[in-house]
């Protein structure tokens, strides 16, 4: 009998194709990277992992010096080493030597991977094991280690659906989408944040030499490898992507590309637990800043990996970005707060504020003393808030006992633009309503702090291009930003923005037409009563006033202009998820009102009808008076109309109302209908005349012009002889008109 | 008629819009009960009501046979199919010179239970007739077709030792209850074939009966029934197993349905050119129930091991079970080679039954996912021939646990010759993955295959590297 021995090893090696990857991918061995000698401070072969000097050892070949004078990494309390971020694991194995060198299965160095990145900015999982929140999140922040990524943005860099994952996410079930949709893609944190000069990357320039499409003075690949420029690029969505080539389905595409920052739609809603505050003036029992999470809901003392976490609700501000445009981004704020110390006011090592809080395991019985308010000798989580300057004072005279001069609680607003953790396409905010419905994001209160520790406010930030627009607030003994609802100051919000002066005059004018009818109307019933019965029980005859056209072109206008009137006020009103139907049926109505008015321009200049809007010069004031004086007086008493001129439908007071509607009041609203139409194509016409902070409340001014005109002109239709009589003569032609009277057809209509 | 109709034909068109509004009434709120419904519902095509037009008394299957066709004459057609002759059409075997051969599991050795040689009796439990003890079996009675296998619902009818319905079947009540084939139907023989649960195919068992969307999209969340792709007329269904199957004709694909472009983005959809639609849809199989990855026929007869249904038999020797499997991927053009009764092997060799064909270089072939079962089993030392030895029944391995015995009664049903020395050689066997497609917020990512850590092994594959920045085939 043969062995059984080649099915073992087959079945080993269809376990091993059967197990999925559990970790990453160990960086492999670098093949062209030139083996090399570890070396220690001294220039000496180092011995030990512990001993290498990345300085010496690299700067063998590399400019250390140039890298150190162009590094993000190289600032004050930031201590990576070529080490920590190029080779696998942070740390070079000093193994056993090849003629003096590391060997070639040695080298595992290269291009930083993500979990290097990961190791001091935020959580990010590449291999397959579900993604969880290490133990370490909430330690203090060691020298340089930061969990910017996370706690600052909400942002979790992996690949795997969030639905995979070991946090308890609202929503986990249908979340099939990636947490990073860069990362789902393969692209690795070095792909944006890349060596300034690297020859590959030419589209940094791109924004500064617009005239060129590509540079060719490229450092070579020898000079970059000897100097590579650390100072690394941050580049931005547009650098990659040209998003006006994709959204069909957007309207206003153009004027969205414009004021939108990528992120504002695609990290709509992060699930990585980011914070509100952090208040390192505290100390909590586990020695760590008390950390206040803007998305968490969790019990006392539940780890963070079992606490819900919601989508993160960003704040909108307007940006400006690497291209120099200001546009809508969302953004995290972290109000900070710690003890800050000296003439420089540098901050306290929080291990020093830790000494100051507890001695040995416990709490100091100073501090205790001072805030254990239940007195069960233990700080609970409430307690461990500094609000009195009583209570400030013992913690800072136990700082000055530990040798901190002149301590002083500080506070300061980091707004973290949410950049990673982008989602695609089905995940992306795509509801209309977020920005201009009732419901809008871009307005409102938004939460910096549930308490101020120290009493002490918290500084806005200062640059950094990110404006908190909005006005900072108390509330609750905690700070907000407050905002108008659904607006942002400087931004003009399709259906949420606001103009308060031109609204308001516009409603006067609504408002006194409104009074002038009803207390006109008013007055006509209360006098008719009074009056004996009016003699309109004459001979009548009908006259055929209004031909076929001018009806078809009089109900048109109204309906059309009855439905722009009320599409506008839809669409003013925010109308959340109907709004594109609503803006479409909006400007159709638009096309058929001016092709209406148009086509009845034509006839009326053609049939010289307009002769009846152009009032006859002479003897005008005398009829405006004499119509004047029928309306407020003659009509209460019964006295028929007063005639008008041969050929002349219109009173003199229409003519005149007539003349301001046609040459004033239609150029406007077309104009400006035009040009916050032209907004979606062509940004750059609004932009001439003031942008849509001008041209829409002028418009929405013009809306309100013409909501009086309607009142005005449907109450005047019934004031012929009989209330309904204007009425029928526009929908039927034929007016009546007193037997007696000849010539012209008595008033016009309204 | 005519006149009555052209009498009263304003109140017979008001009468009739008012039953079709109605109905459509009913149905639009009867139309969410009823998807809840569904759900939990094995879903069944509306059929003719057997059950007042069948008369019984039923003494024999056979019977029942006759009352099929006594109103479906042209269903005998069954006779002329692989579910009856177990055996296709005659075929050029992929790779071979000569000539067409008629193969089948009549005919053929697999690495699961071997062989139906020498079985017959027990293996025929799923032959779609009746009396198919040994060889003296006659096909070309058309009453010993077996209709009631596909066509039953859930009547308890189960089929027993020569594909005779056990002994408590109600034939009666079996063929009152017939309609088009349910899930169910093909599932009693198709996710059970090898002897148990799930042994042979990874992407079968009887989990799909009802499954959930997760395991089956097609089933679990659209209530497809098998015969929904798996249709075909004059009983000849459509579908091609490449465990028995050389080539793809009349097959089943994807693209049957989904004709037009399925993905809105440009380098998933590049991806069509070499990755079929099963390599990213199925990322797993036997993901609710584990399928059998290796059989060792060489550990056989052990009095001494633990019994234990998914490791060790006395009977069939050790085996590997496994669940939610990463596949193997391999290129595959939708023809296989095939080992012949009688065929040399190298036994230093593994034999593979169904040898795929095709590489990177062939434009029409894909990456497909593989269940691949490995195997050892019984062959000629010095013949050089893989054996079908007899394992149940009288003289049986199963009884006397004597290789020896069973090989020769085995090889004699054959027609093999054989030498009395015997060993055990490596098989493989290649089961292209098709069903348990999953719902596609399950699909394969980039980084499931590209980037480093995937599943894919690009070298074996034929690739310089991950295609990503090796580049793909030419």
């Amino acid at each position: 009998m043969t062995t059984p021995r080649p099915i073992r090893a087959a079945l080993a090696a269809l376990a091993l194709a059967a197990a999925p990857a559990l970790a990453a991918a160990p960086q492999p061995p670098n093949p062209i990277h030139p083996a090399f000698t570890p070396l220690d401070a001294q220039g000496a072969p180092a011995a030990r992992s512990e001993d290498v000097s990345a300085d010496r050892t690299c700067g063998a070949c590399h400019d250390a010096a140039y890298v150190a004078a162009h590094d993000d990494h190289a600032r004050a309390g930031v201590r990576a080493t070529c080490i920590q971020c190029h080779v696998d694991g942070g740390r070079l194995a000093v193994g056993p030597l090849d003629g003096g060198k590391l060997r070639r299965e040695d080298l595992r160095i290269g291009r930083p991977g993500n979990e290097r990145c990961a190791s001091c900015h935020g959580v990010v999982a590449a291999g397959a094991a579900p993604v969880a929140l290490p133990e370490t999140f909430e330690l203090p922040p060691e020298e340089g280690r930061t969990w910017s990524l996370t706690q600052g943005e909400g942002a979790i860099v992996s690949a795997q659906p969030m639905s995979a994952s070991f946090l308890n996410l609202e929503g986990k079930e249908a979340a099939a989408a990636p947490w990073d949709v860069h990362a789902a893609k393969l692209l690795a944190c070095v792909d944006c944040h890349h060596a300034r000069n690297d020859p590959r990357r030419t589209d940094l320039k791109r924004a500064a030499l617009p005239s060129l499409k590509s540079d060719p003075r490229r450092p070579s690949t020898g000079e970059f490898l000897v100097r590579p420029d650390h100072a690394l690029a941050r580049a931005e969505c547009r650098s990659c992507h040209a998003p006006l080539a994709v959204h069909d389905f957007l309207p206003y595409r153009a004027r969205h590309m414009q004021v939108l920052g990528c992120a504002a739609c695609h990290v709509p809603g992060p699930m990585g637990p980011a914070l509100e505050m952090i208040d390192a003036t505290a100390v909590t029992a586990a020695g760590t800043p008390v950390l206040v999470y803007r998305n968490v809901e969790r019990r006392d003392g539940e780890p963070l990996n079992a606490a819900l976490v919601r989508p993160l609700r960003p704040l909108y501000v307007l940006r400006t970005e690497a291209d120099g445009a200001r546009r809508l981004a969302p953004v995290n704020v972290v109000s900070r707060w710690r003890w800050v110390a000296g003439a420089d006011r540098a901050e306290v090592p929080f291990a020093t504020v830790v000494r100051a809080w507890r001695e040995g395991d416990g709490w100091a019985p100073a501090v205790l003393g001072a805030l254990d308010a239940d007195r069960d000798g233990a700080l609970a989580t409430a307690e461990l808030r500094l609000e009195t300057p009583a209570e400030v004072e013992v913690l800072a005279s136990r700082l000055r006992a530990l040798g901190v001069a002149d301590p002083a609680v500080d506070a300061v607003l980091e707004p973290h633009p949410l950049a990673h953790g982008v989602v695609g396409r089905d995940r992306a905010l795509r509801d209309c309503g977020a920005c201009h419905g009732e419901e809008s994001r871009l307005g409102g209160a938004y939460r910096l702090a549930s308490w101020l520790p120290g009493g002490v406010s918290p500084r806005p930030p200062g640059a950094g291009g990110v404006e908190l627009a909005g006005t900072l607030a108390a509330a609750g003994g905690g700070l907000v930003l407050e905002r108008a609802p659904g607006a942002l100051p400087g931004l003009h919000v399709l259906g949420r923005s606001r103009q308060a002066s031109l609204d308001t005059a516009g409603l006067l004018v609504f408002a006194l037409a409104l009074g002038g009818v009803l207390l006109h109307g008013g007055a006509r019933v209360v006098l008719r009563r009074r009056a004996p019965a009016s003699p309109t029980g004459a001979a009548v005859r009908e006259v055929y006033a209004f031909g076929r056209y001018e009806r078809l072109w009089h109900w048109t206008m109204a309906g059309s202009g009855l439905g722009l009137l009320a599409t506008g006020l839809v669409i003013r009103g925010g109308a959340g998820a109907g709004l594109a139907t609503t803006v479409a049926i909006h400007d159709v109505l638009a096309v058929v009102l001016v092709a209406n008015a148009s086509l009845s321009l034509f006839w009326h200049v053609t049939t010289a009808a307009i002769r009846s809007f152009l009032p006859e010069p002479r003897g005008l004031l005398g009829r405006i008076l004499e119509h004047l004086e029928w309306q407020t007086r003659g009509m209460f008493r019964g006295r028929p109309h007063p005639g008008q001129p041969e050929g002349q439908k219109l009173n003199p007071l229409q003519q005149l109302t007539y003349l301001a509607l046609l040459n004033l009041l239609f150029p406007l609203q077309i104009a400006t209908g035009v040009a916050i139409w032209a907004v979606g194509h062509w940004p750059s016409i609004a932009e001439a005349v003031g942008g849509l902070s001008v041209v829409a409340p002028l418009h929405a001014l013009g809306s309100w012009l013409f909501l009086s005109f309607f009142t005005l002109h449907v109450y005047l239709v019934t004031t012929g002889r009989t209330v309904g009589e204007h009425l029928r003569a526009m929908v039927t032609g034929y007016q009546r008109v007193a037997h007696s009277e000849a010539g012209p057809p008595e008033g016009g209509g309204p | 008629m005519l006149t009555w109709i052209k009498g009263r034909r304003a109140r017979s068109v008001l009468l009739l819009a008012g039953v079709v509004a109605a109905v459509a009434g009913v149905a639009m709120t009867g139309r969410a009960d009823a998807a809840r419904a569904a759900a939990f519902e094995p879903r069944v095509r509306p059929h003719f009501d057997h059950a007042p037009v069948i008369q019984g008394p039923f003494r024999a299957p056979q019977d029942v046979t006759r009352a099929c066709l006594s109103c479906h004459p042209g269903a005998a057609a069954v006779m002329t199919t692989s579910h009856y002759t177990w055996l296709g059409a005659p075929v050029a075997v992929p790779g071979r010179a000569g000539e067409k051969v008629r193969i089948g599991k009549k005919n053929l050795l697999n690495n699961f239970c071997i062989s139906n040689i020498g079985n017959e009796k027990a293996c025929t439990k799923c032959h779609a007739g009746y009396g198919w003890t040994d060889v003296r079996f006659d096909f070309t009675k058309v009453e010993n077709v077996d209709c009631l296998v596909c066509h039953e619902h859930g009547s308890g009818y189960v089929k027993g030792p020569g594909g005779l319905p056990g002994p408590k079947v109600d034939l009666l009540a079996a063929a009152r209850s017939v309609g088009t084939p349910r899930r169910e139907n093909c599932l009693v023989c198709h996710a059970y074939g090898g002897g148990g649960q799930a042994v042979k195919h990874g992407d079968l068992d009887s989990s799909l009966e009802h499954p959930f969307a997760d395991d089956d999209v097609h089933m679990g969340k659209l209530g497809f029934q098998c015969v929904d792709c798996h249709g075909g007329k004059d009983h000849r269904i459509r579908g091609r197993a490449f465990s028995v199957s050389v080539e793809g004709s009349n097959g089943v694909a994807c693209t049957d349905c989904h004709t037009t472009r399925q993905h809105r983005d440009a380098r998933i959809e590049a991806h069509l050119r070499s990755v079929s639609c099963e390599a990213c849809h199925i990322p797993s199989f036997a993901r609710r129930i584990p399928t059998k990855a290796a059989w060792d026929w060489s550990k056989a007869g052990d009095p001494g091991r633990k019994e234990d249904p998914h490791r060790y038999q006395k009977m069939k020797g050790e085996f590997v079970y496994e669940q939610d499997v990463v596949p193997e991927y391999r290129w595959f053009d939708r023809t296989v080679g095939r080992y012949l009764l009688g065929d040399r092997i190298d036994p230093d060799q593994v034999t593979v039954l169904n040898p795929l064909r095709a590489g990177i270089g062939d434009a029409g072939a894909r990456i497909w996912p593989f269940k691949v079962h490995r195997a050892m089993q019984p062959y000629d030392a010095v013949h050089r021939i893989l054996l079908p030895p007899v394992t149940g029944g009288a003289g049986g391995y199963w009884t006397t646990f004597d290789w020896d015995a069973s090989l020769r009664l085995g090889a004699k049903a054959a027609g093999l010759p054989y030498s009395g020395r015997y060993g055990f050689a490596r098989t493989d066997m290649y089961w292209p993955l098709a069903h348990a497609v999953a719902p596609k917020q399950r699909a394969l990512r980039c980084d499931d295959c590209h980037g480093g850590a995937g599943r894919m092994d690009w070298k074996a594959l034929g690739y310089e590297g991950d295609p990503l920045r090796a580049g793909g085939r030419p």
